[in-house]
């Protein structure tokens, strides 16, 4: 258990590190998101120790780490470790390549989804407006279900 | 068997994490206090771990450097002596004529401005995003790095500090999306807001009228009007002027003067000038604490300057226009008149 959690922390030390290298040229377009990564294999492999949580904070470290806008690289962190834990079983079944293919295809979700976030979104009111379509969807729910619930039963 | 045991994440607790990231998104860009104090604290982390993945780099360079020939050095100290010496003259003029300017101005308006303390610091680390362009310096908190703060390097204006911890700071470069300041431009007195665009060494400043003769090669100056700059620094050179008929106004492109791509060591100024001057202000005892410590030496003949003063109760009743022209003959350059003008708020 202790030797569990000290492979977590190295290596999650490890994946800031590799992320704050000062590294320019060519190497900065197709470095991989190292901490994502060490992240998201812990997520898989130990579940009990590393959690939404864990995923959530090594998120907004790397937020201040490369002084983005607060709480992005956290909301996508979380949402990517929250589908690791949810699809885990098949996951684990796979092998590694499938595996590979998996978190590359994450990964190019995640990558549009920072870039929307970082550049798309450039004011508060702007985020508000948007999301305020998701709270109606929130509103909505429960009335559809309830509307299509009563639809099925008298079509039966 | 726990590899295949069912981990489901709790929705509860997806939700809450997710609604605290929007939450710290939204505070963030408002510029919240909250969200600027969990950035300050974290960043000491992260500001050391970028200062530590930094060192090798140093040692490696102070390695190379231990290993150069004996003539190599030498060559290099004497070149550097000799540069020393070559600034060390003109700093002597500038002290001179800066005591000579702030008299002026203490004639003209009681204010004069003070030379700014400067700070070195080497460039540890770069981020790039979209939206903004940034890198970590080595000094923070703890050498009186603060948010807002001016950094220049040897040629003009670099950026400024967004944020200082413990550990570090980062600086915001000029040409980031997000970055604007005001400048003059040359010699017509007009201020304009020259603006970064995200792009690689681009600024642009529009809506001048186009009665301004604004020449490409121009190099615009900081105005000192944003109160985060102090006047008089260059910050970039026009590299276009588009003239658009229709709408009488020009659209400028420029091109910082600092030389964002080579950057290595680079300089804040950690007692902006335009700070307001202590009650008592007198010229020549506000020459005199020039805060520099490497530059104090050449600052010694300010004191000296301090006899013209009895000056100030006869041009206080004529016109202001006459005092610089009376008090100073010899220097035509002396009496900052537009510049002074500009200041004046």
């Amino acid at each position: 258990m202790r030797g569990d959690w000290l492979a977590i922390g190295l290596s999650v030390l490890l994946g800031l590190v590799l992320s704050l290298l000062p590294i320019t040229g060519w190497y900065s377009h197709i470095a991989p998101q190292w901490l994502w990564l060490i992240v998201l294999y812990w997520v898989l492999k130990s579940p009990q120790q590393v959690g939404l949580v864990v995923a959530w904070s090594m998120g907004l470290l790397l937020d201040v780490g490369t002084v983005g806008l607060l709480g992005a690289h956290a909301l996508l962190f979380t949402l990517s470790a929250a589908l690791v834990l949810g699809i885990r079983p098949w996951l684990n079944n796979t092998g590694p390549l499938q595996q590979a293919l998996f978190f590359a295809g994450l990964s190019v979700v995640y990558l549009l989804m920072l870039l929307w976030i970082q550049g798309g979104l450039s004011n508060g009111l702007a985020i508000a407006g948007y999301l305020g379509r998701s709270l109606s969807n929130l509103v909505v729910w429960p009335i559809l279900l309830f509307a299509l619930y009563q639809l099925r039963q008298r079509l039966h | 068997m726990a590899l295949f045991e069912n981990h489901r994440p709790g929705v509860t607790k997806l939700l809450i994490l997710v609604l605290l990231s929007v939450l710290l998104m939204a505070l963030d860009r408002a510029g919240s206090s909250v969200a600027q104090r969990i950035n300050t604290q974290l960043s000491t982390v992260t500001d050391g771990l970028a200062r530590l993945i930094a060192a090798p780099i140093a040692w490696s360079e102070q390695f190379t450097a231990h290993w150069q020939t004996r003539s190599a050095q030498t060559a290099k100290i004497t070149e550097l002596e000799q540069e020393n010496l070559l600034l060390k003259g003109q700093m002597q003029q500038f002290f001179y004529l800066q005591t000579e300017v702030n008299q002026l101005k203490t004639l003209l308006h009681g204010q004069n401005t003070p030379v700014p303390n400067v700070l070195l610091a080497t460039r540890i680390a770069q981020h790039d995003n979209p939206e903004q362009r940034s890198f970590n310096i080595n000094r923070g908190t703890n050498d009186g790095v603060q948010p807002g703060q001016p950094v220049i390097d040897g040629h003009g204006i670099v950026g400024q500090i967004i944020r200082s911890s413990l550990t570090g700071a980062v600086v915001l470069e000029l040409d980031s999306r997000r970055q604007a300041l005001s400048v003059k431009l040359g010699d017509s007195a007009f201020i304009g807001v020259l603006n970064g665009t995200g792009t690689r060494n681009l600024l642009t400043l529009d809506r001048i009228p186009d009665r301004y003769p604004v020449k490409v090669g121009e190099v615009l100056y900081t105005s000192g009007l944003d109160g985060v700059f102090p006047p008089g620094y260059p910050v970039a050179r026009v590299t276009q002027v588009q003239n658009e008929r229709s709408q009488a106004f020009l659209n400028i492109t420029a091109t910082p003067v600092a030389q964002l791509d080579h950057l290595q060591q680079v300089l804040v100024l950690t007692n902006p000038p335009d700070a307001p001057p202590p009650p008592t202000a007198n010229a020549p005892q506000i020459t005199t604490q020039t805060p520099a410590p490497a530059l104090i030496d050449a600052g010694q003949p300010a004191p000296a300057a301090a006899t013209p003063l009895p000056t100030p109760p006869a041009p206080a009743s004529t016109p202001t226009n006459s005092a610089p022209a009376s008090s100073a003959p010899k220097h035509p350059s002396a009496p900052a008149a537009p510049s002074g003008g500009a200041h004046a708020r």
